[in-house]
């Protein structure tokens, strides 16, 4: 088993995957034990895309609770053991800071308001009279509209990515290998190590960033070379309303949803071409992930922070097929389609398959029902719960709640609701989409928290036999649990936590 | 030994030493041994009930594990103890020892034993009658409610149970899975 694990998330999906990935590996994944280092690397020209800032707001939370649950601890059954690492902490002690300090993402490329034109040195050219004909050629490849014209390809400002353009990508990507992130990642991946590349194919970013990282690592000359390489290639799944910001200075109305196949098309058709170094071959296991049906129309954005959409159930997938990748042995040459056999409305646990059930919803529900109880009764969110009751009183959580982990627990769930990146929020964004994924319930009591499995209480007048998810049953088998723990530090509370949400989620019929 | 858990709350050494029926309160009070056997009541309900609260609520009712729950055990230990240690102390007139309880039964033997003094010739005629008339007054200062002495001494046995109850609580917290941390 491989002992790191480097996730290439590009684009704005990529980022939106590298999210849904942080809420399912808060859910302490097992194979994912805090032992094994997952480097997030996020790389999206866009830098101030909204999606890459609500991922990285989520994987910075995680990794201050991970370092404050399990700082120098080898913990193998709690959630949060996942041990998410910046690129710059790997290798020396303190970090390599040449490479940007505690950063998710790998910026890179030109920055501030510079164009296409000017990327490619175009000015230059004029002046240079043997370069005249380059000039020309480069006239003749690109659009040469004016910036705020949608089709604008020479005139393009790249401070918002690529806007759909995955032949502008394609060119400015190619420069990566030249970065000292990139160099530094090539020093750190070793022949064990494996490596995951998340983007779609109807965009820009993704579609040009996949094909130029992964040649970039195979025609290294590294041990990086001879890494495990997957991918997820995002197939079309949401569509985008009319520009309706025409004027603004952004929004140029260059993307065309109805451009997603033909691009997703001539993409998949690009990868296949090459030969031995086509991209179908040099990538051992590509996970193939889009949704035909029922696609949410998105707000029109072409970047910056307006481009913040909602988590989708495709999303997810991409996330689980992370897990596939990094917990199957090396399959050279498998491509795999993630398929659901029922497309109603609102897709449930009951239609994943059961690897996917084993892996992904066994913790994932576990996590649900214990975050759930932790902020409606232990926060007293919904219900107060009596003080004096035993877990209450060994956690000490009249002094504790509200400070160090707590807290920092608190904000990623979000329940103070302060910010939109949080887990509870994540999970309300997938069930909001039109086609929804909705296998919790976050609001009202805990009856329906798994919403495939909903609990009744078998009582009259009050006696008799209480459901599993039954508040008072939650707190009297905390109680339980609480008698066996190690201590009354936080990290004992949340395993306690995660005791509870794994024995009711066996428990549930 | 056991009266001075009494004696100092109580008008025990008075009525024991200068009453005019201070013979009978002394052979009861001061050498029955009564003042043991209700603390050993006290002792015993205070136990019933702190393991009814911990082994039975507190393990078995999270709803009612609460401090406010404990208190009521609390207060009603030191009811039940007033009530069972006063009814104790008195006991019932049956008219002769062996049908009487507590103090009436302990008024017939000093009755008899001033009667009939051990290893010392009886008193007979007037001067049995008015031992007899002396113990009966004794009996009806009870019946009538006149002396207060067992009610104090229940008073002051419940106190002793209130205590009992909250150390035997300190003991029995750590076995119960709701009530750990109760009363703190």
């Amino acid at each position: 088993m491989a002992k790191k694990l480097f996730i290439f998330a590009i684009g704005g999906t990529g980022a939106r995957v590298l999210r849904s990935f942080t809420m399912v590996a808060a859910a302490g994944l097992e194979k994912f034990e805090s032992d094994t280092s997952v480097i997030p690397i996020i790389i999206d020209h866009d830098r101030q895309c909204g999606d890459k800032d609500r991922a990285t707001y989520a994987l910075t939370q995680y990794y201050t609770i991970h370092n404050s649950m399990y700082s120098n601890t080898n913990e193998r059954n709690g959630f949060f053991m996942t041990n998410f690492t910046p690129l710059s902490h790997l290798g020396v002690k303190g970090g390599n800071h040449a490479v940007k300090k505690d950063s998710w993402c790998l910026d890179f490329g030109p920055d501030g308001n510079v164009k296409y034109s000017k990327y490619l040195g175009l000015d230059s050219m004029e002046s240079i009279e043997a370069l005249k004909p380059t000039e020309g050629l480069l006239k003749a490849l690109y659009d040469t509209s004016d910036s705020n014209e949608p089709t604008a390809e020479l005139e393009l400002n790249l401070n918002v990515g690529f806007k759909g353009k995955p032949n502008i990508g394609t060119v400015v990507f190619h420069d990566i290998k030249g970065t000292k992130e990139f160099d530094w990642f090539l020093g750190q991946c070793g022949p064990d190590d494996k490596v995951f590349v998340i983007g779609s194919l109807f965009g820009g970013t993704g579609a040009s960033g996949i094909p130029e990282i992964v040649k970039a690592i195979r025609k290294s000359g590294k041990p990086a070379a001879d890494a495990e390489i997957g991918a997820a290639l995002m197939l079309p799944y949401f569509d985008l309303q009319p520009n309706d910001k025409a004027g603004d200075g952004l929004n140029t109305g260059a993307i065309d949803y109805a451009t997603f196949n033909a691009k997703t098309k001539a993409a998949l058709e690009s990868y296949g071409q090459g030969g031995v170094d086509a991209m179908n071959r040099v990538i051992d296991s590509i996970y193939y992930i889009g949704d035909e049906e029922k696609h949410t129309a998105l707000d029109y954005n072409e970047g910056s922070s307006g481009q913040k959409n909602d988590a989708h159930v495709a999303e997810f997938v991409a996330a689980t097929a992370i897990v596939d990748f990094f917990t199957q042995e090396r399959v050279t040459g498998s491509a795999y389609e993630f398929g659901i056999g029922d497309t109603t409305d609102k897709l449930r646990i009951g239609q994943f398959d059961n690897l996917s059930k084993q892996l992904i919803f066994k913790p994932l529900n576990s996590f649900v029902i214990a975050m759930r109880y932790y902020n409606d009764v232990v926060r007293e969110k919904r219900v107060s719960v009596n003080h004096a009751t035993t877990f209450y009183q060994h956690f000490d959580l009249t002094n504790n709640l509200n400070k160090g982990v707590y807290s920092q627990v608190d904000d990623f769930l979000g329940v103070a609701s302060t910010n939109d990146w949080n887990f509870f929020s994540w999970i309300d964004e997938m069930a909001r989409q039109v086609h929804a994924f909705a296998p919790y319930t976050i609001t009202g009591d805990l009856y329906k928290v798994i919403a495939d499995k909903p609990q009744k209480d078998r009582t009259i007048m009050g006696v008799g036999k209480k459901a599993a998810t039954n508040d008072t049953s939650l707190n009297s088998r905390m109680n339980t649990i609480t008698g066996t723990a190690v201590d009354n530090s936080a990290r004992s509370f949340f395993y306690a936590l995660r005791q509870l949400g794994t024995q009711v989620n066996n428990n549930l019929r | 030994m056991w009266s001075s858990f009494f004696s100092w709350a109580t008008d025990m050494t008075d009525r024991c030493s200068t009453d005019q029926f201070k013979q009978f309160f002394y052979e009861y009070f001061m050498e029955s041994g009564v003042c043991g056997e209700v603390l050993c009541i006290s002792a015993l309900i205070a136990l019933v009930f702190t393991l009814v609260f911990y082994f039975g609520i507190g393990n078995f009712s999270f709803t009612l594990s609460k401090r406010i729950t404990w208190i009521v055990f609390l207060v009603i230990s030191s009811v039940t103890i007033y009530f069972v240690s006063d009814y104790y102390i008195i006991g019932t007139d049956g008219g002769a020892i062996e049908n009487s309880t507590g103090l009436y039964k302990s008024s017939y033997t000093t009755e008899t034993n001033l009667i009939s003094p051990p290893g010392k010739p009886s008193k007979k005629g007037d001067e049995a009658k008015k031992i007899r008339r002396k113990a009966q007054a004794y009996r009806d200062s009870f019946k009538q409610d006149s002396v207060s002495l067992p009610h104090d001494m229940a008073l002051i046995n419940s106190l002793y149970g209130l205590g009992l109850f909250f150390v035997f609580s300190l003991g029995a917290k750590r076995f119960s899975k709701h009530a750990k941390f109760i009363p703190f």
